[in-house]
């Protein structure tokens, strides 16, 4: 601190004498970098408090229409007439819906692809929700764990309802379960299909299993109709 | 002798022959995007190998139609900015790291830069999660901090910017030295000036992946205001999926920017590729 104070008065002593042009072009060129990340950081700073004040973090529902025909995404008039429907409050959080999402977990390769890597990064965050897909796709990708078991805990009681829609798939992991489980929730009768057109041989909606909003999923069954 | 000079220009000839084959499949595709682009639906999906050509007019509207359906000026802002940042964020970390691993000598150097190492073996799908987890407590999902991020530090330019420190004579610094330099003034006005080669490859890299840069923009951006071009062409697929010249009339516009961007820096991204010998 002692060596800084010494080394203010120095410059201040040297800069005594300049004019005000000089004194400007002598810190420019032997400060520029001290100014350049003071500069930084004050830019930085700023940015950072901006963002923790004003940036909404949270989600109330994050979906994903995979191979969707459609356009599903922001602003589309499913996600419009969910947000009506729901009546949430976007001030406070987000509703995201998401369309550019395309794989075919059926197929030998057909998940290398940055969409698919993307999804499971979503569902493995815990970030997503719930995602709808064509019916063979979805098994196969239910088939690795990523959905919720719909007859275990808390989601048994809260799926309960939809029972007759169930999806069913035998998981990977035999010591889970060496039956088949249920992990859908058929919506091929849904608007999704009759008037979105997302999907033309049906769709089947999987709880994310990672799911941190499990009751936003059932307020969108109740939109498509489904309570 | 005669023959000599005759077999040599034959070879010459042959030589230029190949290369230009070459260039010319390098090009179909990109001939084949634009071409596409200026094509009616009907005409795109023809499998008629003679309607290379537009036959039904050159249909430039459909550059109209994709340019007003999509915010452009949004997505190129967000891409240029996203790859100004990456580029001057892995510059800084990486030269700054490449100096203190290349000419510095401290506790646990070799240890360290082993694990700089390590980074570039595992595959980056690694990181995306715990890189996500920490954007999004942050609350920077769709920023451009959340963009950026992935990209802020490079083991890669750490190894690249290490080799060209290393490679520079002990003498300078140790003349720097006597002359009164700290270690700052010594990184700053000796050293990293003369690495310059090395970090216009690094940042020649850092551009070029950044632009390609799908997953990450996909996952951290979730609406329109803040998501690249490569995000963007994705979520286009969704609304424009079986129109294919619009598409390729969106692929068109996006690719526009590293065109320019190449047609400048061209002498630079060919020395970058020499210096590094990495390919893009």
């Amino acid at each position: 601190m002692e060596r800084l104070r010494l080394l203010l008065l120095s410059e201040r002593e040297k800069l005594k004498g300049y004019s005000t042009g000089k004194k400007l072009s002598y810190i420019a060129e032997y400060y520029w970098l001290h100014l350049l990340l003071v500069m930084g950081m004050l830019f930085f700073t700023v940015y950072f408090v901006y963002h923790a004040f004003f940036t909404i973090r949270e989600n109330w529902f994050y979906i994903t229409f995979v191979n969707s025909m459609q356009d599903a995404g922001e602003g589309s008039a499913l996600q419009q007439g969910y947000i009506d429907y729901s009546g949430y409050d976007l001030s406070q959080k987000n509703v995201l819906f998401n369309s550019a999402c395309y794989f075919d977990a059926t197929r030998q390769g057909g998940t290398n692809n940055a969409y698919y890597q993307s999804f499971i990064a979503t569902i493995e965050a815990g970030a997503l929700d719930a995602a709808v897909m064509e019916k063979d796709n979805f098994i196969k990708v239910a088939e690795s764990g990523r959905f919720q078991d719909l007859s275990a805990g808390e989601a048994a009681e809260r799926f309960a309802f939809c029972r007759d829609r169930f999806v069913y798939c035998l998981p990977y992991d035999e010591t889970y379960s060496e039956t088949e489980i249920p992990v859908g929730i058929d919506l091929s009768d849904t608007a999704l299909v009759t008037e979105y057109g997302l999907y033309e041989d049906g769709c089947v909606l999987g709880v994310s299993a990672y799911s941190r909003h499990p009751e936003a999923v059932v307020l969108f069954l109740s939109y498509l109709g489904i309570d | 002798m005669e023959s000599y000079e005759a077999k040599q220009r034959l070879n010459k000839a042959l030589t230029h022959v190949v290369l230009i084959i070459m260039s010319f499949i390098m090009l179909v595709p990109f001939a084949w995007m634009i071409l596409t682009a200026l094509k009616t639906n009907q005409e795109s999906i023809s499998v008629n190998p003679f309607y290379i050509l537009p036959h039904n007019g050159w249909h430039w509207e459909n550059f109209g139609t994709v340019w007003l359906s999509y915010n452009f000026i949004t997505l190129y802002k967000n891409t240029l900015l996203m790859i100004f940042w990456r580029v001057v964020c892995a510059c800084l970390t990486a030269t700054m790291a490449g100096y203190a691993f290349g000419r510095l000598k401290f506790p646990g150097k070799n240890a360290l830069f082993s694990l700089v190492l390590i980074q570039m073996m595992v595959p980056a799908q690694i990181f995306i999660i715990p890189q996500y987890l920490m954007v999004s407590s942050m609350g920077m999902l769709n920023s451009m901090f959340g963009l950026v991020f992935p990209g802020m530090v490079t083991a890669f330019g750490t190894y690249l910017l290490k080799t060209g420190y290393e490679g520079l004579p002990k003498d300078l610094e140790e003349a720097a030295m006597i002359d009164g330099c700290n270690i700052g003034q010594r990184f700053t006005r000796i050293m990293m000036p003369l690495t310059r080669s090395s970090m216009v490859s690094l940042g020649i890299f850092t551009a070029v992946f950044a632009f390609k840069d799908l997953m990450w923009p996909m996952i951290v951006c979730t609406n329109a205001q803040t998501t690249t071009l490569s995000a963007g062409l994705a979520k286009m697929q969704g609304q424009y999926g079986s129109e294919y010249p619009t598409m390729m009339a969106a692929a068109t516009l996006a690719v526009l920017p590293m065109v320019i961007i190449y047609v400048i820096f061209q002498k630079q991204f060919v020395e970058g590729i020499a210096t590094s010998g990495g390919k893009l």
